[in-house]
């Protein structure tokens, strides 16, 4: 069957930071009208509301999240519908409106991410993050730097990416999210800050590893067709993507490589009849510096191993071959997880309308991709400006 | 080593399995392997959770086993750093988690 094409015509987002005394529902609903009234659209408008969310139920003890949320930003008796798919849980959305908007059933939809985890107890957070991985590896001890810290040994090893690029991923990352209003962590670091910076889990040091952070992303979606009549700047969604991956550590085939980010990435290019040389910017999921080096390659733009130098080769800095993380990424921007797939969408959007504090220059297509858990699902999206 | 195989096309798996993913058969049976491995990966935790806090720094391994059927286990402390392809030996499957130690 084919998909009638669909467009993106208004964005929302709150800062990604600590966000004292804000609830998660007031984050979604602050995010939810500034996207709406971007969208030039009336709330009657909306005919659907997709929310992703990781786990609001142990962070905040909250569930029925889509029903509460759609019904405090006053929306009418439309299908309420949360996603799930850990730190993809955005990404899932944000395909579920596109994909419900270009099988025709209906024309508006509005899509948010949101999650509230700064001011959980310890207790809870741990439990929310352990909630995501493998109970075997759970009962090891092991903890999600720790799995990225076992991915970058196995990547050093066979590829001979140094501490050093990754140090460069955070460097750059952190630099860039410095013009981010929107990022968290806004502080200029060297290299050597992050090379002495607080063991967290061979080889994963402190700035090594993103910020948990509150936070809430929206978008609007319509078809195309009539997307002129709404936004000055449409951008069209030409590709999408989602595959399972896997489950743990010990059952991947690869060591160095997320097999749901390939998958996801092959659908998405396949869709939009396009290559990793067409893509002019990228957000992609840097959740740990070694997970930018391994999403890079896994998605197509540096052979495998050679993510590492490509980074040292500034080959993925703003004005680089292939801008990666403008925004400041994970790294910088912080990951309230269920928000950080829609936020990537936000932030290609602003690029593509040539509106992003982070601008690259004549950036025509972006793609996003949003990784859950260690390794479990993925999104891949591409858009293109379409004004 | 006790792990269990498909009982329709023996590929061995580390319980609990409720599909093999191989062939889609539901059934599986115990099957001892033997207890020599090598290091695949790992990693040393230095910042861990509440509970596993007193055993900090530990080393978490991913082991291959025969068939290459791999699993994500702990190492006995040692004065010794993980290294990959390193040779290790099954030592005990606990509450916890299946312990290797280098050899």
């Amino acid at each position: 069957m084919s998909l009638r094409s669909v467009s993106v015509i208004g964005i929302g987002s709150t800062p990604f930071a600590r966000l004292e005394g804000r609830s998660l529902l007031d984050l979604i609903n602050g995010a939810c009208n500034e996207a709406i009234r971007d969208a030039h659209i009336s709330r009657d408008q909306i005919q659907s509301f997709y929310l992703g969310n990781y786990s609001a139920g142990i962070l905040i003890g909250q569930e029925t999240l889509a029903p509460k949320a759609s019904y405090g930003l006053g929306l009418k008796e439309i299908p309420p519908t949360r996603v799930e798919g850990a730190c993809a849980s955005g990404g899932i959305a944000f395909r579920h409106a596109y994909l419900m908007i270009g099988t025709g059933l209906i024309d508006f939809a509005l899509v948010a991410g949101g999650e509230k985890m700064t001011e959980a107890t310890t207790e809870r957070s741990t439990a929310a993050l352990a909630a995501a991985a493998d109970e075997l590896e759970n009962r090891c001890g092991l903890t999600y730097p720790g799995a990225f810290g076992i991915w970058a040994n196995r990547h050093m090893h066979d590829y001979g990416t140094t501490r050093k690029q990754l140090a460069l991923v955070s460097v750059k990352n952190k630099r860039n999210g410095m013009r981010n209003p929107r990022a968290q962590l806004k502080k200029e670091i060297t290299i050597d800050d992050v090379l002495n910076s607080r063991l967290i889990a061979d080889p994963l040091r402190l700035y090594d590893c993103c910020p948990i952070s509150d936070g809430a992303a929206a978008l609007v979606l319509c078809p195309t067709a009539i997307a002129k009549g709404y936004a000055k700047k449409p951008i069209e969604i030409i590709g999408s993507g989602q595959a399972l991956g896997t489950i743990n550590i010990y059952e991947a085939d690869s060591l160095t490589a997320f097999s749901a980010t390939i998958r996801a990435a092959e659908q998405a290019f396949e869709m939009a009849s396009l290559t990793p040389n067409d893509i002019d910017v990228v957000e992609l999921h840097d959740c740990f510096s070694m997970a930018e080096i391994i999403d890079s390659e896994d998605l197509g733009f540096f052979e495998k191993g050679k993510g590492g130098p490509a980074v040292e080769e500034g080959l993925t800095q703003v004005d680089g071959k292939i801008p990666v993380n403008p925004s400041g990424g994970l790294l910088s921007k912080g990951h309230p997880v269920g928000a950080t797939g829609c936020g990537q969408i936000y932030e290609l959007v602003k690029q593509l309308r040539e509106e992003h504090e982070n601008q690259v220059p004549s950036a025509e297509i972006g793609l996003a991709h949003n990784l859950g858990g260690t390794g479990s699902v993925s999104t891949v999206h591409i858009l293109r400006r379409k004004w | 080593m006790k792990v269990i195989e498909c009982a329709q096309c023996h590929r061995t798996f580390i319980p609990p399995k409720f599909t093999c993913r191989a062939c889609g058969h539901t059934d599986f049976q115990e099957k001892e392997i033997p207890e020599k491995g090598k290091i695949l990966s790992f990693t040393t935790i230095w910042v861990a959770p509440e509970s596993f806090m007193d055993q900090v720094p530990y080393d978490i391994v991913v082991v291959e086993l025969a068939d290459k059927l791999r699993v994500t286990g702990r190492l006995l402390p040692i004065d010794k750093k993980p290294t990959i392809d390193a040779p290790v030996e099954f030592d005990r499957k606990d509450e916890k988690a299946y312990w290797f130690k280098l050899i």
